[in-house]
């Protein structure tokens, strides 16, 4: 114990007698950290994006003027009871017009004013609980008995079920590359950090090699000679992970709302507690490099 | 001055090893003759050079037995070569031979810095081929070692150097009030306690490392070079200095090629050539060919 409080205290005059390299020490390792954490939340962010543009793709079941509601009601409790699906909504023909007419962009209440009737199809819109198994669904669909019975085009399927045909492969292909890149990038940058952090405080503990020569010679026993070193990368990097935590922080409460400002038609957010899980992953992260890492740099110069 | 040098008990806590070790120093007087006749004998032994089975009345503090030292760089030139002799305790050696005589290597072989490729070497008993690692710290605590560059902290003063060395073997505070201070005035350095190396002298530089290496009152003493930086007046300061460290009790060796030095301390002279142990005097003289 009276050894630890010594610990304690000889890294504190340590840092302060060698205040350039302990400053230098913990900027490398909060810019790393930092760096990895800014990396983290970017690739969990779009991770989000991807499922929530994901979650969109969804089914359109356009059900014939005269489909009987009886087999509508069939229908729809049949793919109610098909464990792909998450849920399906009956979408009548005035749901349908006024849906159409409130979407964005186009001068769409004009144009729905000069038609006469109505000429949208009432229908099922099904959500999936797996939007990757959206073929299987709409196979499922498609031999459906009822199906010939309440689609709006029978004869031809493709245009009864509208699942965004073309563009669903592609989508999937591209946000699967998506996810493998940004956590490939994340694990670089860790390397880089881990690396860039060893370095760092190699470089500070051979600048002290004298330091440690003396400590040899004179006896003092390698706990002893190590304990203030590792001490002292604990602090560095305890010190370091706090800013880098406050930073993100502050990334997160102020430069997050710019950015999705900024994009308004993509979902970029992060849940707060996914970033508390960030923080606390760098302040243990830190911790580890800063002591595993002066223990590996001391290790040269302890061999008797 | 012999009373500051007698051990104090929290050091003998160390080991058995220490045990030992300071208790051929508790009573000097009574085991003077026995040494005496140890250094006549080892001597004898270390001119006999191969009679390895020879046991002399104590025991000595250093042992080299046939050791022999080949560096990985140079693999068919040994630094030392079948090097036998005995340092009895209490003796002053003096060690010299031209730069790649094997003086240094000889030297940092002694703290365990090196370790022999052939032969046995003994320290106060304790055999350094076998010793264990977590031991050699103990062993070195008993070791005091002087350099030629000083080894000193250039941002800590003269007495923090010294304490230094306290604090980094668990010594407490108090012991490091009382020794330092002490130490530091028997190196002459009472009144330049808390200047920095780069305030001192090269002189002094020498003796705050001298401090160092004593505080901790470890019965051997070893030097390299220690005065091959210095001008031959305050060179004869420091010998006067270690000299004064031998009368207390502490076996001394000094590596050095400083020959006007040798030859006025008449002590023990080793000499190495090439790695081979070549002459061994009980008064000897510098005879090499410089």
């Amino acid at each position: 114990m009276r050894s630890i409080v010594y610990f304690i205290k000889e890294a504190l005059v340590n840092s302060r007698r060698n205040i350039g390299t302990a400053i230098g020490a913990i900027i490398t390792i909060f810019l790393s950290l930092l760096i990895v954490g800014v990396f983290s939340i970017t690739s969990l962010i779009i991770n989000n994006v991807v499922n929530e543009v994901e979650q969109e793709v969804n089914i359109s079941f356009y059900l014939s003027d005269n489909a009987a509601n009886a087999n509508v009601q069939a229908m729809e409790a049949q793919l109610r009871s098909n464990p792909l699906v998450s849920s399906v909504t009956y979408l009548s023909k005035d749901q349908a017009l006024q849906k159409f007419k409130s979407m964005p962009g186009q001068d769409n209440q004009n144009f729905v004013n000069e038609l006469s009737g109505n000429p949208l199809p009432a229908s099922l819109e099904i959500n999936l609980v797996d939007p990757e198994n959206v073929q299987q669904v709409v196979d499922s669909i498609e031999q459906n008995p009822l199906f010939t019975k309440i689609a709006q085009e029978p004869t031809k399927p493709d245009n009864s079920l509208l699942y965004g045909q073309e563009i669903v492969p592609k989508l999937f292909a591209a946000s699967n590359i998506i996810r493998v890149v940004s956590a490939i990038l994340v694990l670089m940058m860790v390397i880089v950090a881990l690396i860039f952090i060893y370095n760092t405080i190699r470089l500070a503990i051979t600048a002290r090699k004298t330091e440690i020569e003396i400590m040899r010679l004179v006896g003092a026993s390698n706990r002893f000679i190590r304990g203030p070193f590792l001490m002292e990368g604990a602090i560095q990097a305890l010190v370091a992970a706090v800013l880098a935590i406050l930073a993100i922080q502050f990334l997160v409460d102020f430069g997050l709302p710019l950015i999705s400002n900024m994009i308004p038609w993509l979902p970029v957010s992060i849940a707060g507690g996914t970033v508390t899980l960030v923080c606390f992953a760098l302040l243990v992260v830190g911790l580890i490099i800063g002591v595993l890492g002066s223990w590996l740099a001391m290790r040269k110069h302890l061999r008797v | 001055m012999p009373e500051q040098q007698t051990p104090t008990a929290s050091q003998s806590s160390n080991d058995e090893f220490i045990d030992f070790l300071l208790s051929d120093q508790k009573t000097p007087e009574h085991t003077l003759k026995q040494q005496a006749q140890a250094v006549k004998a080892a001597r004898h032994a270390a001119t006999g050079r191969q009679q390895a089975s020879f046991r002399p009345a104590a025991k000595p503090a250093i042992v080299f037995d046939r050791v022999t030292k080949v560096y990985q760089a140079q693999p068919g030139k040994p630094a030392l070569n079948k090097v036998t002799l005995q340092i009895a305790f209490g003796e002053f050696v003096f060690l010299v031979g031209h730069s790649g005589s094997g003086k240094s290597t000889f030297i940092r072989l002694l703290n365990r810095e090196l370790t022999s490729t052939r032969g046995t070497i003994l320290v106060g008993g304790e055999n350094l081929s076998t010793i264990k690692k977590w031991r050699i710290p103990y062993l070195r605590r008993n070791v005091g070692c002087v350099f030629q560059d000083f080894k000193l902290l250039p941002k800590k003063t003269a007495f923090e150097n010294v304490a230094f060395a306290l604090q980094v073997i668990g010594k407490s505070k108090a012991v490091i009030r009382n020794q330092v201070p002490e130490v530091l005035r028997l190196v002459g350095l009472g009144d330049k306690q808390h200047k920095r190396p780069d305030q001192l002298s090269g002189g002094e530089q020498q003796r705050v490392s001298i401090a160092r290496a004593i505080v901790n009152r470890p019965p051997m003493l070893i030097c390299d070079e220690p005065t091959g930086d210095l001008d031959p007046q305050t060179s004869l300061g420091i010998m006067k200095l270690l000299e004064r460290i031998n009368h207390t009790g502490t076996t001394v060796v000094v590596a050095t090629h400083d020959k006007q030095m040798v030859n006025a301390m008449r002590k023990r002279v080793i000499t190495l050539e090439g790695g081979y142990l070549v002459r061994d005097e009980a008064e000897g003289e510098y005879s090499l060919n410089a």
